[in-house]
């Protein structure tokens, strides 16, 4: 991994196409948790390994490579973001009263689906701290460092996503009890 | 938050991550990147920041350095005649040069005499983020070198920039080639001595972006990629999901995406700005931030946490802004404020983008008013300001009467 980000650095081709290959998929996963559209997300990913092309000339820490990959990750889905509200949009239409589904007493969600359900109502800054450090396992620092912002900054956004992927799931779990209780009466 | 309730969630997105690259995917990248040149690594590496590190003392100087592009070699020569190391000519001494290859930009390096040298780098292009909102793409960074035997070693401390803002500059090593007279970086890329050491770009350009014009009318950047209204009458921009408005004269610049206003001859040049934006967060201590974040939870938690700052010279005064109960505050922060000791050595009064809005970019030698309201159960702050130091009363009166136009909208 060294000698190719070295090599690579050094303008060779070869070298970061085979980096590439190598993180092309796991980059792409985070790509879609955060922005939750493949083609946003491939878009962004695209825009990663070319901007990360151009720019390998100023990594001094070969070491560095997979955390500055995330942190222009990271930057691009928020490009992406702010290119598009439509991410907005379906978070909005995802909240709990605009969902026929939950409505149906029939409907049974289970714990991945009200995961699912909360992950794509959180703001993208939250979502993406929860990939960062659910996901990809990064210490809090390090997802501070992706993210562009301070540790503490890090720190609340994760306590409010988590806070709030909770009180979704509490929430789901209430929506089918007030609804078998209205039949019941 | 429980392991337990981790443990599902870690679990929960380990399952349903899909880690498989889309048909075409990689060819894309890799035919994209045949088609790409690389960065100068000098240039490079100033775009491989972590945000700002420090501001101008003035947003003056943005305007100071654009003057700087046109009297260069006067300034250059100045700053190079003022060795700090021990007198006589190095090999070094001189004016090198060296091209970007991805967007051709002339690089200079000066250095001066002696064997501690002061030293200047110049980009007469610089594309990176830290020149993002500059009108001039002029980046300069002064630092010292040290020379031993056929290397010169330089540093940066104070980084470098274009106007707005600093960036950090990495240290750099040059060894130079006696045979070619050449030097060759750290990364490999040649420079070249500027023959007789007449500096590069020593011509004005035929136009630079923002600099003031004889008759004192900056001549306008371009634009492209920024989605504007410009149009004058009635701006809305949503705010979270408020939809809010504001009656502006023509003369003034927002962008869509985002409610941002700027008083402006031309976007980036502004002399007055109106932001508005969703508080989730404020800091009690605009300078020792990081252990001073407070949740917006209740406008009274921000009314607090701004009472107690520093940088307040007058507030909380009870105004209304389109009927909404509204606290104002007003800040000052000035041009030879010392941040040095602050958290990052930058200014925060909430979390956000270093170059978003208000709260969360703020330039030295600027006075705000800072609005803290609760429209439906969400806290926005509306942040009025000088955005530059020529703004006059008579703008400043402008920018009252655009606050008190704004209307907040589901």
């Amino acid at each position: 991994m060294h000698e190719l980000v070295v090599r690579a650095r050094g303008g060779d081709r070869d070298a970061f196409s085979q980096l590439a290959a190598r993180s092309i998929g796991r980059l792409t996963a985070v790509a879609r948790m955060i922005l939750r559209d493949g083609y946003a997300a491939e878009d962004a990913v695209q825009e990663t390994f070319i901007e990360a092309w151009r720019s390998l000339p100023g990594l001094r820490e070969p070491d560095r490579f997979d955390a500055w990959m995330r942190r222009l990750l990271v930057r691009a889905c928020f490009r992406a973001v702010r290119r598009a509200k439509r991410v907005d949009a379906v978070e909005i239409r995802l909240t709990p009263g605009d969902e026929p589904a939950v409505a149906g007493l029939e409907r049974n969600l289970d714990l991945h689906d009200q995961l699912e359900r909360g992950l794509a109502r959180l703001p993208a800054e939250q979502r993406t701290v929860v990939v960062l450090v659910y996901y990809l396992d990064l210490p809090l620092a390090e997802a501070a460092q992706a993210m562009g912002v301070p540790v503490g900054t890090t720190k609340s956004r994760l306590n409010r996503a988590t806070q709030s992927l909770r009180a979704a799931i509490d929430a789901d779990d209430r929506v089918p009890a007030r609804v078998a209780e209205g039949i019941a009466r | 938050m429980n392991d337990r309730f981790s443990a599902q969630l870690r679990q929960h997105l380990l399952d349903t991550a899909d880690e498989r690259p889309a048909e075409g995917q990689l060819a894309a990248v890799v035919e994209g990147v045949a088609v790409t040149r690389q960065r100068h690594p000098l240039v490079a590496r100033l775009t491989w920041t972590h945000g700002r590190i420090g501001l101008f003392p003035s947003t003056g100087l943005r305007y100071g350095l654009a003057t700087l592009a046109l009297v260069a070699v006067t300034v250059g020569a100045a700053v190079m005649g003022g060795g700090a190391g021990p007198s006589g000519r190095t090999v070094f001494e001189g004016t090198w040069t060296s091209t970007d290859p991805v967007d051709g930009s002339t690089l200079s390096l000066i250095v001066g005499s002696g064997s501690a040298p002061n030293i200047r780098f110049e980009d007469d292009n610089a594309t990176g983020p830290g020149c993002r909102n500059d009108a001039v793409k002029h980046f300069t960074a002064d630092g010292t070198g040290t020379i031993s035997d056929s290397r010169l070693e330089t540093r940066f401390p104070d980084g470098g920039g274009c106007g707005l803002m600093l960036v950090p500059v990495p240290a750099g090593q040059f060894d130079h080639d006696a045979a070619t007279d050449t030097l060759r970086d750290g990364a490999g890329a040649t420079w070249a001595r500027v023959p007789g050491d007449a500096r590069p770009g020593t011509q004005a350009p035929a136009t630079v972006p923002s600099t003031p014009s004889p008759e004192g009318t900056p001549v306008c950047p371009p634009s492209e990629g920024v989605d504007l209204y410009e149009d004058g009458g009635t701006y809305r921009a949503t705010v979270g999901t408020i939809s809010v408005t504001a009656t502006v004269p023509a003369g003034w610049h927002g962008l869509r995406s985002q409610f941002s206003l700027l008083k402006a001859p031309c976007i980036f040049l502004g002399l007055t700005k109106l932001e508005a934006e969703l508080l989730t967060s404020v800091y009690s201590d605009a300078c020792k931030w990081r252990d001073s974040e407070v949740e917006a939870t209740t406008p009274a938690a921000v009314i607090e946490a701004f009472s107690g700052q520093e940088h307040v010279t007058t507030g909380p005064t009870d105004v209304t802004i389109n009927g909404y109960a509204a606290s104002r505050f007003e800040f000052s922060f000035p041009a030879a404020l010392d941040t040095t000791e602050c958290d990052d050595g930058t200014l925060y009064l909430a979390p956000g983008d270093p170059e978003g809005l208000g709260l969360s970019n703020i330039n030295r030698g600027t006075d705000l008013t800072v609005y803290v309201l609760d429209v439906d159960g969400s806290r926005v702050a509306v942040t009025a300001g000088l955005w530059h130091e020529d703004a006059t009363p008579a703008n400043l009166a402008e920018l009252d009467e655009v606050v008190a136009s704004m209307r907040f909208g589901p």
